[in-house]
């Protein structure tokens, strides 16, 4: 198995792909601002990894999480459109390599989505 | 014995005060939307924050209370100590923030600590009469489910002579 991109163009779900860029420090914070691209469509499979029910003081918030598997360079709080919902890639993403070439990309997206 | 609960009576004085004086977003003109709740209610945060639109949540959780008698033959006090926590989230709109949760959090600590002050002392022949003072404030941020979120914790001390 030289490359396991054909599995994921074949099988996997076509999803946009946001790349997070940083830009000019808040005046406030300090912090530079944050934007996403308006992105592009990558392939990309998917696997639950379960939903867990927070309870900060002011109500209760969802924490979905999905284990994204794609051949697309994703980056660390890039964010990903998938079935009319945004996720943002909470974890740094893993690469796995067979052989000294690169396979493919997991990483773990959170539902960011109202 | 009829009397009113102090998490009433807290929540009653903070929401006069933000009526009266209410806080402002970034910019310093526009009134923030604040939403006022007992905690522990079965709202999702996000539906709060964006859609309802509130730039502001406190909510009156449940307290801790304890009787004390200084000396004999003085009548027993209780101390009950109220938590209310302020939560805020960054608010963009169109990319550029119009509420930044950190400077909220501020601009709130200080109208609270107004507000109790003023209220201090209950009116005179109130019953129950009461003193109220903000003991304490722990302030945190953390991310979940997919929000940043600022939480203040401020503590009030409501003590009174009835049980």
């Amino acid at each position: 198995m030289a490359t396991i991109a054909p599995f994921i163009s074949n099988a996997g779900e076509t999803v946009t792909w946001q790349q997070r860029t940083l830009g000019l420090p808040d005046a406030v914070t300090g912090w530079p601002a944050v934007s996403w691209a308006a992105g592009g469509d990558i392939k990309a499979l998917f696997r639950k990894m379960g939903v867990r029910e927070a309870e900060p003081h002011a109500g209760r918030i969802t924490e979905v999480r999905l284990k994204m598997y794609t051949y697309s360079l994703v980056q660390h709080r890039d964010r990903i459109v998938y079935g009319g919902q945004t996720y943002e890639v909470e974890s740094a993403p893993e690469d796995y390599n067979l052989r000294g070439t690169f396979v493919y990309r997991a990483c773990i997206l959170v539902l960011v989505s109202v | 014995m009829a009397g009113t609960d102090p998490r009433t009576t807290i929540k009653g004085i903070v929401d006069a005060y933000i009526a009266a004086i209410p806080i402002k977003k970034d910019d310093g003109i526009v009134d923030a939307s604040v939403g006022s709740l007992w905690e522990s209610g079965p709202e999702n945060l996000k539906y709060l924050f964006f859609t309802v639109g509130y730039d502001v949540v406190i909510t009156f959780g449940e307290p801790r209370s304890r009787a004390e008698r200084r000396i004999q033959d003085v009548p027993v006090h209780y101390l009950m100590s109220y938590p209310f926590t302020v939560t805020t989230v960054d608010k963009p709109l169109t990319g550029v923030l119009v509420c930044t949760a950190a400077e909220m959090q501020y601009k709130v600590t200080l109208a609270l600590r107004t507000a109790i002050g003023a209220s201090a002392q209950s009116g005179a022949g109130l019953t129950p009469a009461y003193t109220l003072s903000i003991q304490s404030d722990t302030a945190l941020h953390k991310r979940v489910g997919g929000l940043d979120i600022w939480e203040s914790t401020h503590v009030a001390e409501y003590e009174t002579d009835y049980g």
